[in-house]
C-alpha cells in the first residue's frame, strides 16, 4: 500500500512539476548524529525519516499527511530534534490539522533559532491560527527583519496559493484582534453523528426551508472505496439528509445515483431543492447540474460553455427566481472582455430566453479583488450574496463576507460577517436559511467528529437590552425617585424581507401529488419572473417572494384547471412563511377556478392593467379547449344593497368576458352572470373574508 | 398691622429625606409662621367694658396664642369661633389659612386664603402661601399663577422660586427650571435644595460638568447628606467616571449606611467595569437594607448573565419579577437569558410579556419566536 501511494504521489508530482514551487519550501536536514542515543529504533527512525522526507518533498496535502505520520514514528524515538519539530509543525500547516503546528514549532525554534529560514513565518502563521495576534505581528515582523521585506509573493500552484505576504497577514492579524472585540453572537452547533463522521463532511447545501441538505463527504463506503493520492482521503460523494420534524437530521444517505468513482462535489441547491450544482474537479474545475424528478437525480450535465470553460469553475449558486446563476471562476476575462481582478472572481450568468446561460460577466469591485473569491451562496431574499474571499478586511485565509444589490447591478462595500463564524483560517461554503437567522458551513473546530464537519450557526443578532435598576432622588424637596431615563440604542439589524410560500399540490379527487408548474408573475410589470415545478412524487413546492410586489401564482398541469392565487407583498415585509396547499381541479363540467389575479378599479367594472396576465392564461386555456364553453361569474362582499351589488357583479364579469372576446375567444362560448353577494365563500364579517368574496369565477360549463 | 416670617426647618426636612421607603408622597417642606404685635383688643381682661367684637377678638387671639404654640388643631378651632362671632373679621381666615396649611390641609386652605386675598389684594405673603398650597395639591398651573401674582406683588421668597423650579424640572422644562433655580439662588445663596436641584436639572440635560459643581455646592453646604453625594456619584457614573462614582458612594454611604441607593449605584459601576462578583455582593448588600429591592434581584440577574451563569440569572430576574409582576426589562432579561440557555420558548413568552407592558424594544425580539414554535 505505501509503495503504491508513494508512486502514485510521485507520478503525480512529475505530472505536474509542482513539487518544490508549491509551499516555497524551506530545505531543512534531519541531521542523524543527534538520533544516536541508543542503538534500537534507530534504523527504523532513520528509515522513517527517509520516507517522511521524501513525502515532505513533494508538498502536497496528502504527501504532508503521509510524512507527518512517518515523521511522528521518529518523534517516538527523539523529541527534542529541532529539525524533525519544525518538520511536523509543517506538516501540520501544510495538511488540515493546522492549529496542532504551533507546539511544535516552539519547541523546534526554542531548540535551534535557526532551524530554518521561514521559522518565523510558520511561527507566525501558527500564532495567528491560534487567535495570538500580537505574538503573530512580532514573528512576522522578524520574519521580514530577517528576509528583507521585499520577500513577498513567492509560490504558486494549481489553485493554490501560499504566499509569503507579510504584510497582509499583519494586517489580517490586525482585523483578527477587532473581530475578536467584536465578536458576533451565534451558536454554532455541530449537526450529530447522522450527518458527520470521523472524515472530511463540508460544502453543505439547503433548501432554504432547511429541510433538505446535501453536502459533501470523504467518508468511507465512497463510490469506488479509492483515496485520492492527493490527500489519501476517499473521493468526494454527495450525501442528502432530510430534517425532519420530530427526530432532526436523517442518517445521511450516499446519493448514489449522483456519484462517480471520482470526486463528486456540492456547491448549490435551489432554494426549493429541486436543482443541484455539483462540481468535478478533473480534469479542469467543471461545475454540473441535476433535476430531481419525484425522488430521482437526473444524470449530472455540464453547464454550458459560457460557465465552463478550460479554467478552474469551482462553486455555484442559482438566485431565488431562477434568472441568475453566480459562479466562480479564475478565467482571465469575462465574456465583455472585463479583464479577471485576480484570483478566482464571482461570475453571473443570466437565463436567455430560450432558457440557456447566457454570456458571463465578472461582478467588478467591490466584489471581487485581486485575492481569492469563492463559495458564492445567492439568498432568496434577491438582495444579499454572501461569499468567501481572501480580500484584506478578513482575519487569515478566507473569510465569509456579505454584500447587497441594490437590483441595478450595484453591490454593497462587502461586510465581513465576523468572529467566531469567520477564524484565521479558511472559512468557506457558507449557505444561509431563507429567514436568515440560520447558516450551514463547514468547520474544523474542536469537539467534531473529526477533521471537518457541519455545523449549525443561529445568529441571535446583536446583544438584547440589558438595562440596569438604579433610581436616585433628584429633588431635594421629594423622596420620589428618578429613574435615569434609558438611551435604547438604535442597532441596526439586518432584516430579511422575504416569503416563502410551500405546500403541496394534489389533485381535488384523490389526493394524489401533481407535478405541476408554478408561474410567478409580477402584476404591476406584467412579467413572468419564473417557472418552477412541483415534485411528482410528493407534491411539494416552494417559492421564494422577496417583498415588494404584487404576485401573481398560477399553478398549471396537463388535463387541470389552473389554479391561480395572489399575494401582494408590501416593502416592508419582514420575514415570513406561508403553507398554502392547493388542490388542482381536472378539467370537467362544473369544475370552477377562482381568479385570484383579476383587479378591478374601486366600485367600477374597469379591469385593471394587473389583471391581464390572469385574463391570458385564461385565453390560452381556451384556446387549448376550442369546445370549451364556460360562464364568468361576478361575485361582492355583502356591502352596499343587492341590486348595486348585482349590477356590479354582472358588469365585472362581462368586462372579463369583453376582454376574451377582444382577445379573439368566441362570444358564442361564453356567458356571464352576477352573483352579487349571494355565493359568499367566506366570512363577510372580517376584511380578510370580504377580500375573498369579491372575486371573479370561471366555470366549465361544457367541453364536448 | 401684622408681620410674618416663616422659616424652613431643615433638620425636619432632611430627616425625612433619609427615609427608606420609596413612596410618591412629598415631602413637605414646613413652614412656620409667626404672628407678633397687633392685639385685636386694648384690654382682654377686663369686663366692665364690651367692646363691640369683643368676643370674636378673643378667640381671634387664642387662635394666634395657639398657632404660635404649634398647635394648630386648637388654634383652627379658635379662628372658626371667632368667625362665627365676626364673619367679616378676614384676618382669621388667613390665621385659619396657615393653620390648615400647617396641618397639610390644602384645600382647606387654599378657601381660606382666597377669602382673605379678596380683602387684602395686595398681600404678597397670603398669595404665595396659596400658591404653596396649591403647589402641594399638585395645581402647578394654580400654583404658578400664585406665585407669578406674589412676584408681581413684589414679594420674595426662595422656596417661592424654587417651587417654581421643581415644577418645570417635574414637567421636564429643565433649561427653565435652571433660570428658576437661579432666582432661588440669587434669593438665598446658602439653600442647598437650589444647588442640588439645579444639579439635577443639569443631569437631566447631560450637562454633567454644570451638574458635578453644583452638587458639589450642595455638599459644601450641606456636608453630612447621603443624597447628595450619591447625586454626585450618579453624575460620575453617567460620564463613565467609574472609580470617581465609586468614591462619592462611598462618601454617601459613610454618611448614611442604610443609603441603598449609593450602595445600588456603586454595584452598577463595578458591574460597567467587568466585576460582577463584586457588583453582586453590593447588590445583595442593598438586599440586606430592603429585603424587597426588586431593582437588586434584577441587577444580580445581570451579573449573573455576564458571567454566563444563566441559570442564577434567571432565578434573580424572577424574584425581580415576583416582587414587581411590571417589571418589564426583568422579562426582557429573563428572556435573553432563557435564549442562551436555548430555551426559546421561555425567552419569547418573556419578551411577549414584556411586549405586553408596552416595552417595543420587545417586539423587535419577538419577531424570531414564530420560528421556535416549529
Amino acid at each position: 500500500m505505501k509503495i503504491k501511494i508513494f508512486f502514485a504521489l510521485f507520478c503525480l508530482a512529475v505530472l505536474f512539476g509542482l513539487t518544490t514551487e508549491l509551499y516555497a519550501q524551506v530545505p531543512v536536514e534531519i541531521n542523524k548524529k543527534e538520533f544516536k542515543q541508543s542503538k534500537n529504533g534507530y534504523k527504523d527512525a532513520m528509515t522513517s525519516v527517509k520516507y517522511a522526507d521524501t513525502y515532505y518533498a513533494m508538498g502536497q496535502p496528502g504527501a504532508y499527511r503521509m510524512a507527518l505520520v512517518e515523521y511522528l514514528k521518529a518523534y517516538e524515538y527523539n523529541q527534542h530534534n529541532a529539525e524533525l519539530n519544525y518538520k511536523i509543525g509543517a506538516c501540520y500547516l501544510y495538511s488540515t490539522e493546522k492549529p496542532k503546528a504551533i507546539d511544535f514549532l516552539q519547541k523546534a525554534y526554542k531548540a535551534k533559532p535557526g532551524v530554518a529560514s521561514d521559522i518565523y513565518f510558520l511561527l507566525g502563521w501558527s500564532l495567528q491560527l491560534n487567535y495570538e495576534f500580537d505574538e503573530a505581528i512580532k514573528y512576522y515582523r522578524n520574519f521580514q527583519n530577517e528576509q528583507g521585506v521585499a520577500d513577498t509573493k513567492k509560490s504558486k500552484g494549481k489553485g493554490e496559493v501560499i504566499t509569503h505576504d507579510v504584510d497582509k497577514r499583519i494586517r489580517e492579524c490586525e482585523t483578527g484582534k477587532k473581530l475578536l472585540e467584536n465578536p458576533i453572537r451565534v451558536f454554532i452547533d455541530n449537526l450529530g453523528p447522522t450527518v458527520n463522521s470521523k472524515y472530511p463532511d463540508y460544502g453543505p447545501v439547503i433548501t432554504t426551508d432547511q429541510s433538505v441538505l446535501v453536502f459533501t463527504s470523504r467518508r468511507e463506503g465512497s463510490t469506488g472505496e479509492e483515496l485520492d493520492p492527493n490527500d489519501l482521503l476517499y473521493y468526494e460523494d454527495l450525501y442528502v439528509s432530510y430534517n425532519e420534524e420530530k427526530t432532526g437530521w436523517s442518517q445521511a444517505i450516499n446519493m448514489r445515483s449522483l456519484n462517480t468513482e471520482g470526486h463528486d462535489a456540492s456547491v448549490g441547491l435551489s432554494p426549493d431543492g429541486q436543482i443541484l450544482y455539483t462540481y468535478k474537479g478533473d480534469p479542469d474545475g467543471t461545475l454540473f447540474e441535476s433535476f430531481l424528478k419525484g425522488d430521482n437525480w437526473s444524470k449530472p450535465k455540464e453547464l454550458n460553455n459560457n460557465i465552463n470553460t478550460k479554467q478552474q469553475e469551482t462553486s455555484a449558486s442559482i438566485s431565488y427566481d431562477g434568472n441568475k446563476l453566480y459562479f466562480v471562476s479564475d478565467r482571465p476575462k469575462d465574456d465583455d472582455g472585463n479583464p479577471n481582478l485576480g484570483g478566482k472572481d464571482i461570475f453571473v450568468c443570466e437565463k436567455q430566453k430560450n432558457g440557456n446561460w447566457g454570456p458571463a460577466k465578472n461582478l467588478g469591485a467591490p466584489i471581487n479583488t485581486k485575492y481569492d473569491e469563492e463559495g458564492v451562496f445567492m439568498h432568496p431574499d434577491g438582495v444579499t450574496m454572501y461569499f468567501c474571499s481572501k480580500r484584506d478586511g478578513g482575519m487569515g485565509g478566507y473569510d465569509i463576507f456579505y454584500s447587497e444589490s441594490d437590483g441595478a447591478g450595484n453591490w454593497s462595500e462587502p461586510v465581513n460577517i465576523g468572529y467566531p463564524v469567520n477564524t484565521p483560517d479558511d472559512d468557506v461554503f457558507f449557505v444561509v436559511a431563507g429567514n436568515a437567522r440560520y447558516a450551514f458551513y463547514s468547520s474544523a473546530r474542536e469537539g467534531g467528529y473529526g477533521l471537518q464537519d457541519i455545523y449549525r450557526i443561529t445568529f441571535l443578532g446583536p446583544e438584547k437590552m440589558m438595562v440596569m435598576g438604579t433610581e436616585d432622588i433628584l429633588i431635594a424637596s421629594s423622596n420620589a425617585t428618578i429613574q435615569q431615563k434609558v438611551e435604547q440604542e438604535v442597532v441596526e439589524v439586518k432584516k430579511v424581507r422575504l416569503t416563502i410560500m410551500k405546500g403541496t399540490i394534489t389533485d381535488a379527487l384523490s389526493g394524489i401529488p401533481v407535478e405541476a408548474t408554478i408561474e410567478i408573475v409580477d402584476n404591476e410589470k406584467n412579467e413572468l419572473i419564473t417557472t418552477l415545478t412541483s415534485n411528482s412524487k410528493t407534491g411539494k413546492y416552494l417559492v421564494s417572494l422577496p417583498s415588494g410586489k404584487n404576485y401573481g401564482i398560477a399553478v398549471k398541469a396537463d388535463g387541470y384547471l389552473f389554479y391561480s392565487e395572489n399575494i401582494d407583498i408590501p416593502e416592508a415585509t419582514a420575514y415570513q412563511e406561508v403553507t398554502k396547499d392547493i388542490v388542482l381541479s381536472k378539467v370537467g363540467i362544473g369544475s370552477k377556478i377562482v381568479l385570484k389575479n383579476i383587479f378591478f378599479d374601486y366600485g367600477k367594472e374597469t379591469l385593471r392593467e394587473t389583471s391581464y396576465p390572469e385574463l391570458d392564461r385564461l385565453v390560452a386555456l381556451l384556446n387549448s379547449y376550442p369546445n370549451m364553453t364556460i360562464e364568468i361569474g361576478g361575485h361582492t362582499d355583502n356591502y352596499g344593497s343587492l341590486k348595486l351589488n348585482t349590477d356590479l357583479s354582472e358588469a365585472r364579469a362581462k368586462s372579463v368576458v369583453d376582454y376574451l372576446v377582444e382577445k379573439g375567444i368566441s362570444k358564442t362560448r361564453m356567458t356571464y352572470k352576477g352573483y352579487a353577494y349571494l355565493q359568499p365563500i367566506a366570512t363577510n364579517d372580517t376584511d380578510e373574508g370580504r377580500q375573498q368574496n369579491r372575486r371573479v369565477e370561471f366555470k366549465v360549463i361544457s367541453i364536448k | 398691622m401684622k408681620k410674618l416670617f416663616y422659616l424652613i426647618i431643615f433638620c425636619a426636612a432632611s430627616g425625612l429625606m433619609y427615609a427608606q421607603d420609596v413612596d410618591t408622597s412629598q415631602i413637605i417642606i414646613p413652614i412656620k409662621i409667626g404672628f407678633e404685635g397687633e392685639a385685636a383688643v386694648a384690654d382682654t381682661s377686663s369686663t366692665l367694658i364690651v367692646a363691640e367684637d369683643q368676643e370674636a377678638n378673643i378667640s381671634y387671639n387664642d387662635g394666634v396664642q395657639f398657632y404660635q404654640q404649634a398647635q394648630y388643631q386648637a388654634a383652627i378651632q379658635s379662628f372658626s369661633h371667632a368667625l362665627e362671632l365676626n364673619p367679616s373679621m378676614t384676618k382669621a381666615y388667613y390665621g385659619r389659612g396657615t393653620s390648615y396649611i400647617q396641618q397639610q390641609s390644602y384645600q382647606e386652605a387654599i378657601s381660606d386664603l382666597a377669602k382673605y386675598i379678596v380683602a387684602f389684594p395686595k398681600d404678597g405673603n397670603a398669595v404665595y402661601l396659596k400658591g404653596y398650597a396649591e403647589y402641594y395639591l399638585d395645581k402647578n398651573d394654580d400654583a404658578r399663577n400664585s406665585f407669578n401674582a406674589a412676584i408681581a406683588l413684589g414679594f420674595k421668597d426662595v422656596n417661592m422660586f424654587y417651587f417654581m423650579g421643581v415644577m418645570k424640572f417635574k414637567e421636564g422644562k429643565y433649561l427653565e427650571a435652571i433660570d428658576d433655580f437661579n432666582e432661588a439662588v440669587k434669593v438665598d445663596p446658602k439653600y442647598f435644595f437650589s444647588y442640588n436641584d439645579r444639579a439635577s436639572a443639569y443631569r437631566m440635560l447631560e450637562s454633567y460638568d454644570n451638574a458635578i459643581a453644583d452638587y458639589n455646592k450642595a455638599i459644601e453646604l450641606k456636608p453630612d447628606m447621603a443624597m447628595l453625594y450619591n447625586n454626585l456619584g450618579s453624575v460620575k457614573r453617567l460620564k463613565k467616571d467609574y472609580d470617581g462614582a465609586i468614591a462619592e458612594y462611598d462618601n454617601a454611604i459613610k454618611k448614611d449606611a442604610s443609603y441603598y441607593y449609593a450602595i445600588n449605584n456603586k454595584g452598577i459601576c463595578l458591574y460597567e467595569t467587568g466585576k460582577y462578583e463584586e457588583a453582586i455582593e453590593a447588590f445583595r448588600q442593598v438586599l440586606k437594607i430592603k429585603k424587597d429591592y426588586a431593582y437588586a434581584y434584577n441587577n444580580i440577574g445581570l451579573c449573573y448573565y455576564k458571567l454566563k451563569e444563566y441559570e442564577s440569572a434567571v432565578e434573580a430576574f424572577s424574584t425581580a419579577i415576583s416582587m414587581d409582576p411590571e417589571y418589564g426589562y426583568a422579562y426582557i432579561h429573563r428572556g435573553s437569558a432563557k435564549e442562551m440557555m436555548r430555551n426559546m420558548e421561555g425567552a419569547c413568552d418573556d419578551w411577549k410579556k414584556a411586549k405586553e407592558l408596552g416595552m417595543a424594544v420587545a417586539e423587535e425580539y419577538c419577531s424570531v419566536c414564530t420560528e421556535y414554535k416549529k
